[in-house]
């Protein structure tokens, strides 16, 4: 088949057009700023509605909206940007809108800089708004994943009720790989909640009030049950050479690929390493975690573009069933020779 | 017993509604309960409120309906909008969404000269949340959060929204403020801007002057003479911009 040389964020912009997305929200900000140009560059020939939000306050509550006449549509920011969505980003879970916000992430805290890293993994798997909620989190970790997950977003958005969020490093979203072009979908989800007029049927309500108390109770239940759902059907990971492994890095986005290519090395050396990439972050893949003990890992090292994050989220995988240890850079991603060096010393250390 | 008449666009079961005694709420969406169904439109019409007490109104008509809060409205209003530009929005706020916390998205909104419906309700304070000062609040005037008096040399003086909105829309906006106590010219307003946004000529823009006799610690009579003698010398009513013709003052 064949390939298409493509950036990131345009890749990305791409999928969710190829998805039926045609509306876009957005507010500039760096590195994410070409998804919204690539889409006031499109949209305008094939009938999308692109329009430059005054903040990122009126961009999300633009997608609320959108959202709520059932139409696909998509926002895009960074770090500081997506901190500002939050407000929004709350209200949309618990009314339950379909759509796809994207994160092409900074580091932070504060404006931080425009340097890969994943300082946001908390923000976005615990929810990031006020209230009991999530938003699925899918991490891309190559180009042609940037146009896959915009199309699966749309799909497991539409499925669940619930806003999906893709988190890729800045360094993704300017990056350029070879990728296949997908062919475009038909959004085939019936959506009777819409707020489309009321002609011919009761009125539509879209509501986040839940004054008594019962029915505040009842509906976090609800919300929960269906989290349980998800996280018992969409749980996603890739694993290598796990089978065997006595020692397992676990890193997600580009850092799984720069831990793929240490695990080579090492396997290489006579060290028994495998790797386990988190591709849905929420729900987190904490079965394939629990496999890989069962056999036989005797260490888990998490590796991010942060301080220590995912490293919890092994952690309470395991339940004290293997170490954790952690090694993380941030603005910076570290070669393959890095991370062999920090497999290699605990090898040792360990007599693994 | 004889009940007045209620539009056709109301949600019945929601009724009697919950604002307070006195409040002009009730009087607005009366208004625009008309207005919409002289227009023909409740089909076709999402209707959005905010938060604070133009929240109460969330189940108000027979529309689909949309919650929203802090002013965000507007830009809620305006992504249902842009995406089926068939639907006739209607944002309906108090003067704390929309001419401060969510003032960026008004004044955007004029600026662009969005094809939506704004119903923007002034009683001169925070009644939700218990009676504090409001962009609107008038000189001198006694809130919980203003305890003397609201001094301009501290927080300024009030807010004229449709005078400021006015100023930033271009040709085919419709800005008005009527007051509740002129019903016919405030519901003649409120469908105006109906039409307006009907004919895609521009931004919409009602303020309503309206009373809060819980907040304002006022009996009947106190109650209109503020509205009538203090606030509608400080907010003039009348038309400030109509596509529509002549501009009523």
């Amino acid at each position: 088949m064949e390939k298409v040389l493509m950036k990131g964020n345009e890749a990305l912009a791409e999928g969710a057009i190829r998805a039926g997305c045609r509306a876009y929200f957005g507010y500039p900000i760096t590195p994410s700023s070409e998804i919204a140009e690539y889409m006031a560059r499109k949209y305008p020939k094939i009938g999308g509605v692109f329009l430059q939000a005054e903040s990122e306050l009126a961009a999300i509550n633009m997608v609320y909206g959108a959202a709520s006449t059932g139409a696909r549509v998509m926002t895009a920011s960074s770090g500081p940007g997506i901190s500002l969505k939050q407000e929004g980003i709350s209200f949309i879970a618990e009314a339950e809108l379909p759509c796809v916000i994207v994160n092409i992430s900074r580091g932070g805290p504060g404006l931080g800089g425009i340097q890969p890293a994943q300082s946001d993994y908390f923000q976005a798997t615990r929810g990031g708004g006020h209230g009991d909620y999530h938003t699925m989190v899918l991490a891309p970790a190559s180009v042609q994943d940037m146009m896959d997950f915009a199309m699966e977003g749309f799909e497991l958005a539409d499925k669940y009720r619930i806003p999906v969020m893709i988190m890729a490093e800045g360094t993704l979203g300017q990056m350029m790989e070879p990728i296949i072009l997908r062919d475009p979908v038909t959004p085939g989800y019936e959506k009777p909640w819409a707020t489309t007029g009321c002609k011919g049927r009761k009125p539509n309500v879209i509501t986040t009030l839940h004054l008594p108390p019962e029915e505040l109770e009842q509906r976090n239940r609800y919300l929960k049950s269906k989290y349980d759902l998800i996280k018992a059907r969409e749980k996603r990971a890739e694993t290598f050479m796990t089978e065997d492994a006595k020692l397992v890095l676990v890193a997600f986005g580009l850092m799984s690929r720069v831990a793929k290519r240490a695990v080579m090395e090492v396997r290489k050396r006579g060290i028994k390493a495998g790797l386990i990439r988190p591709i849905t972050l929420w729900p987190f893949p904490d079965e394939h975690i629990v496999e890989a003990a069962e056999n036989g890992a005797k260490l888990f090292l998490s590796l991010e573009i942060n301080m220590g994050q995912m490293v919890e989220d092994i952690k309470l995988a395991l339940n004290g069933r293997s170490r954790v240890e952690f090694y993380g850079r941030i603005g910076i991603i570290p070669n393959p020779e890095e991370i062999v060096g920090v497999v290699m010393q605990i090898a040792e250390r360990e007599g693994l | 017993m004889v009940l007045p008449a209620t539009p056709k666009s109301w949600y019945l079961p929601t009724k009697p509604h919950k604002f307070c005694p006195g409040c002009g709420h009730g009087i607005v969406l009366k208004a625009l309960g008309e207005a919409i169904d002289e227009l023909g439109i409740q089909d076709k019409t999402v209707f959005g409120c905010d938060i604070g007490c133009s929240l109460l109104s969330w189940n108000f008509f027979a529309c689909d309906s949309i919650q929203t809060h802090h002013g965000r409205t507007t830009p809620v209003m305006v992504g249902i909008k842009r995406a089926r530009p068939e639907l006739i929005t209607i944002g309906y706020m108090g003067d704390g969404g929309g001419y401060s916390i969510g003032s960026q998205h008004l004044l955007n909104a004029a600026v662009r000269n969005e094809k939506i419906t704004v119903i923007l309700v002034n009683n001169t304070n925070y009644g939700m949340t218990g009676g504090q000062m409001a962009p609107t609040t008038l000189p001198g005037q006694k809130t919980e959060t203003t305890p003397y008096g609201r001094d301009p040399e501290i927080t300024g003086y009030p807010t004229k929204g449709p005078e400021f909105v006015a100023a930033l829309t271009s040709d085919g906006a419709y800005v008005a403020r009527g007051t509740v106590s002129k019903y016919k010219q405030l519901k003649r307003f409120i469908k105006n801007a109906l039409q307006n946004q009907i004919e895609g000529n521009g931004f919409s823009f009602v303020e309503a002057l309206s009373t809060c006799p819980t907040n304002w610690r006022t009996n009947a009579q106190q109650t209109w003479s503020f509205l009538e003698d203090e606030m509608e010398k400080y907010f003039p009513v009348g038309e400030f911009k109509s596509p529509l013709g002549k501009g009523e003052k």
